[in-house]
């Protein structure tokens, strides 16, 4: 116990030592004027960004409403892809003939990148929230199911055999049994399925949309207005850690048995 | 509803739980190779009697108990259980195994109110029935525990508690407490003798210590080191309940020495087959 | 290799290095071009910067728009770029190192708002409750902007989508936008597609709001071969004479370069607007030195616009954009 409180409390300091380190040096590289301002501007016209994107807004809407709008696409995409991919994986991890019948579309276009689907996308599905939404849902299903397979695969049979011995038809062990003991390592699918989708936002938000963290960054980056970009960056990365940490939270929740 | 608090619990001669091996053969197939792991098996086990498989590894004891289970289709020959033929597991066996296999996802409640929950067997609510069978191997206070926070005989405890709650008529063993130390394992014995004794079971437990076969069993079925053929039966009428006295008595030591004659030959055989 | 050897090498190649800066000319000539119809497409076809630049050799880069014109230009990957109206405000206002050289083109029907021609729009007034399409920090959105500034309309009574040129002629093709204001060769889709033109940035260059490209180079190469800037402006020079006097062959060279049919070419042309060398030196255009022309005033509108657009941090004076303005290069050439 105190040893693993020792443990974390090192490299607590040590993550707080590097995160320090980059601050003082983007401060000094800034404020003596070794970097071009124009692509790297110091902290505090950063902040000024955010605190004129928040209060003030860009482009008609206030940063909280582009964060917003940005989840809101993310997390209805993420969780379609979870709706259909994790009842699909389980159902590929335990039935050959399934796996078989659905490997070589997944396995196909599995590796296609998602922006040269895009626009095909965009021609099928216009440029509404329909295009931008089916982006997303095709970053985060690949990887979702096929962790779920692999979870599945990886599942003990032991606790298989010992559901049927006590009279579990295959609902019930599919429902009760595959599940659950896939549980935690689909969760770990989930959480670098999240993180790819992430990466696609901002492409999602390029054609048509008029809000989004993505978008905005995208925005700004054409009107050379780089605090906008680093400010939009760094939110990006921090609601992408909250989304890792409330993922995981959720796990904790779901599966209580893995605390 | 009454609140049950004893299992509900036959005391009258057991009627069910007659088992017959009759002439079973198992044979694997193999990529190169056709391997013969059960030859011309044949046994009858009586309602509530305690029988052991006993047999060096690679007998092929677990694949037989497996049969009995019905995991396994026997290749010729076949298994019965109160007359019916077994193609299927099925909860009138209760399966106990040698790993964990408890449902880690489940907490020990869960686990046993699993059985009468999903079979439908039982004689109340499957929660109150788990409640029951928790009191009586005595850890009712880790109902609301997960399989992880119990130690290695407590889980196995569990094991057996969730194998019971279906009223088995058969309750199957395939080296239960093979990873348990000597100290929980003389424990268990004595406790698991002590619930079959309470239920009147059949159980058919599969070992390979001679020891625990002979504390436990009425009679001890021994199995020749492959292809594995019931090569021995040993009654054992050591006088019940027995505890650490009856290892040390001369009947005892007698048992022993007629069971370990037989093993050893077939030990050395298997040994001197794997170094061919 | 032994030590020393390396040494030795490492101080021949770095010897190779400087006498390669210290020599008067450079090895290679990087133009930055846009993707549209102008005399640029002349001058690369008959090779002309190179019978200019004998010895260097002269690579030339197909640039999107002025948005990724400007990170080519703030990532020094061109020595020559060109630019519209908006990102020139934007590049000046925010201190890249450019100065503007010359008139790439004036830009007339070439880029124009189409309108579906069954969604009955007949005045800007129309357009509310539509949805409209226009490539943001373009010349076009620009116009846009300013034609309903000018009408009184608020853009939020309309939806107005950032689309680049291909994704507008996708997302017309499937009816989901309305109007955009665009610019060839993408914009004759539309148009052949049932919409019409309802205005081009003709009309509103007429009503006070000229938009064209500016040609530009780099300050450190400027400084660095002054000569060569010359001759990168004779060499674009005649490729505008060429256009000039020779429109029939100019056309077949456009559907070359920009893989067109010939009357797509010859049309798209007179959508745009070619000024002779001397004129650009008119107080229209660039103006001389000393006395800098409209551009300038196009740059402080320009800048105006998007610093109320909440898209520029601060406004510039006009002495700030005729600094960037340098007619100087243009008069020896044409002088010669």
């Amino acid at each position: 116990m105190m040893e693993a409180f020792r443990r974390n409390r090192r490299s607590y300091l040590l993550s707080a030592g590097s995160v320090s380190f980059m601050l003082l040096a983007w401060v000094l590289v800034t404020s003596t004027g070794l970097a071009n301002e124009l692509f790297l501007p110091g902290p505090q016209a950063i902040w000024d960004a955010f605190v004129k994107a928040a209060v003030k807004g860009y482009q008609g809407s206030t940063l909280l409403e582009h964060v917003g709008v940005s989840l809101w696409r993310i997390l209805v995409a993420f969780a379609i892809a979870c709706v259909i991919g994790i009842p699909l994986g389980i159902l590929m991890g335990a039935s050959r003939d399934a796996a078989s019948i659905l490997n070589p579309f997944i396995e196909f276009y599995r590796p296609l990148p998602p922006l040269g689907l895009y626009t095909l996308l965009v021609m099928w599905l216009g440029i509404g929230e329909e295009s931008k939404l089916a982006l997303l849902f095709l970053a985060a299903l690949p990887g979702i199911i096929i962790t779920t397979v692999q979870a599945v695969h990886s599942i003990d049979p032991v606790y298989v055999r010992a559901a049927k011995a006590l009279g579990a038809n295959r609902a019930t062990i599919l429902r009760e049994v595959y599940l659950p003991a896939a549980g935690p390592m689909i969760l770990a699918g989930m959480r670098i399925s999240l993180g790819f989708t992430y990466t696609v936002l901002v492409a999602a938000e390029i054609v048509a949309a008029t809000a989004g963290i993505g978008w905005m960054i995208w925005d700004a980056a054409k009107f050379l207005l780089s605090d906008v970009v680093i400010m939009g960056l760094i939110v990006l990365g921090l609601t992408g850690i909250a989304l890792d940490m409330s993922m995981r939270y959720l796990g904790r929740l779901l599966m209580p048995w893995t605390r | 509803m009454t609140q049950e608090t004893k299992p509900h619990v036959n005391q009258n001669t057991p009627t069910r739980g007659h088992v017959i091996i009759d002439d079973v053969s198992i044979v694997f197939s193999g990529r190169n190779a056709e391997t013969t792991a059960v030859k011309n098996a044949s046994a009858e086990i009586k309602p509530g009697e305690f029988v052991c498989l006993l047999g060096p590894s690679g007998s092929g004891k677990s694949t037989l108990l497996n049969a009995v289970a019905g995991f396994i289709a026997p290749t010729s020959g076949a298994v019965r259980i109160d007359g019916e033929q077994i193609n299927t597991p099925g909860p009138d066996r209760g399966m106990v195994f040698q790993q964990h296999s408890l449902f880690p996802w489940k907490t020990v409640l869960q686990n046993i109110a699993f059985g009468p929950r999903v079979s439908g067997r039982g004689n109340s609510t499957p929660l109150h029935e788990a409640r029951a069978f928790l009191e009586m191997i005595g850890l009712s206070k880790y109902a609301d525990s997960y399989p992880k926070e119990l130690s290695g005989g407590m889980q196995q405890r569990v094991g057996i508690a969730r194998a019971l709650a279906n009223y088995p008529s058969v309750l199957l063993m395939d080296e239960p407490f093979g990873a348990l130390d000597s100290q929980t394992r003389a424990m268990m014995q004595e406790n698991l003798v002590s619930i079959w004794r309470e239920f009147g079971t059949t159980v058919l437990f599969v070992t390979h210590d001679v020891d625990e076969a002979v504390f436990l069993a009425d009679r001890v079925l021994i199995m020749s080191a492959g292809p594995g053929e019931i090569i021995k039966e040993v009654k054992v009428p050591l006088a019940r309940p027995r505890g650490p006295e009856t290892i040390a008595s001369a009947e005892f030591v007698a048992l022993r020495a007629a069971c370990l004659d037989v093993i050893r030959v077939e030990s050395l055989k298997a040994f001197e087959r794997q170094n061919e | 290799m032994t030590l020393r050897n390396l040494l030795m090498s490492t101080l021949l190649s770095a010897g190779l290095a400087t006498s390669a800066v210290a020599q008067d000319k450079p090895e290679k000539v990087t133009v930055g071009y846009l993707n549209l119809v102008n005399a640029q497409l002349v001058t690369k076809n008959l090779g002309l910067v190179q019978k200019y630049m004998p010895g260097i050799e002269i690579e030339y880069i197909k640039v999107g728009g002025g948005g990724d014109m400007l990170r080519a230009i703030a990532a020094d990957q061109v020595d020559f770029g060109g630019l519209g109206n908006p990102p020139t405000a934007i590049g000046v206002t925010r201190g890249l190192p450019i100065q503007g050289i010359m008139v790439l083109n004036m830009l007339d029907y070439v880029e124009a708002m189409v309108v579906r021609t069954d969604a009955g729009i007949k005045s800007f007034k129309d357009l509310e409750g539509k949805t409209l399409a226009a490539p943001f920090g373009s010349t076009t959105h620009y116009l846009l902007l300013q034609a309903l500034a000018d009408e009184g309309i608020d853009p939020a009574s309309m939806k107005i989508l950032d689309l680049r040129p291909n994704d507008i002629a996708v997302a017309w093709a499937r009816g989901d936008i309305d109007a955009a204001w665009y610019w060839e060769p993408n914009l004759d889709k539309a148009v052949q597609d049932g919409g019409n033109l309802f205005m081009t940035s003709g009309i509103m260059a007429s009503r006070g709001y000229p938009t064209w490209d500016v040609g530009v180079v780099m300050n450190d190469f400027a400084e660095a071969y002054p000569d060569l800037v010359e001759a990168f402006l004779k060499a674009e020079c005649e490729g505008i004479d060429f256009w000039i006097n020779n429109p029939a062959e100019t056309a077949k060279i456009i559907a070359e370069e920009l893989e067109l049919p010939l009357p797509d070419a010859t049309r798209m042309m007179g959508g745009t607007g070619m000024v002779p060398c001397d004129e650009q030196l008119s107080a229209g255009y660039l103006g001389s030195t000393g006395d800098i022309g409209q551009f300038a005033d196009t740059l402080v509108a320009t800048s105006e616009f998007l610093v109320a657009q909440d898209r520029l941090p601060k406004q510039l004076t006009r002495e700030d954009y005729e600094a960037f303005l340098k007619p100087s290069y243009l008069e020896s050439a044409v002088a010669e």
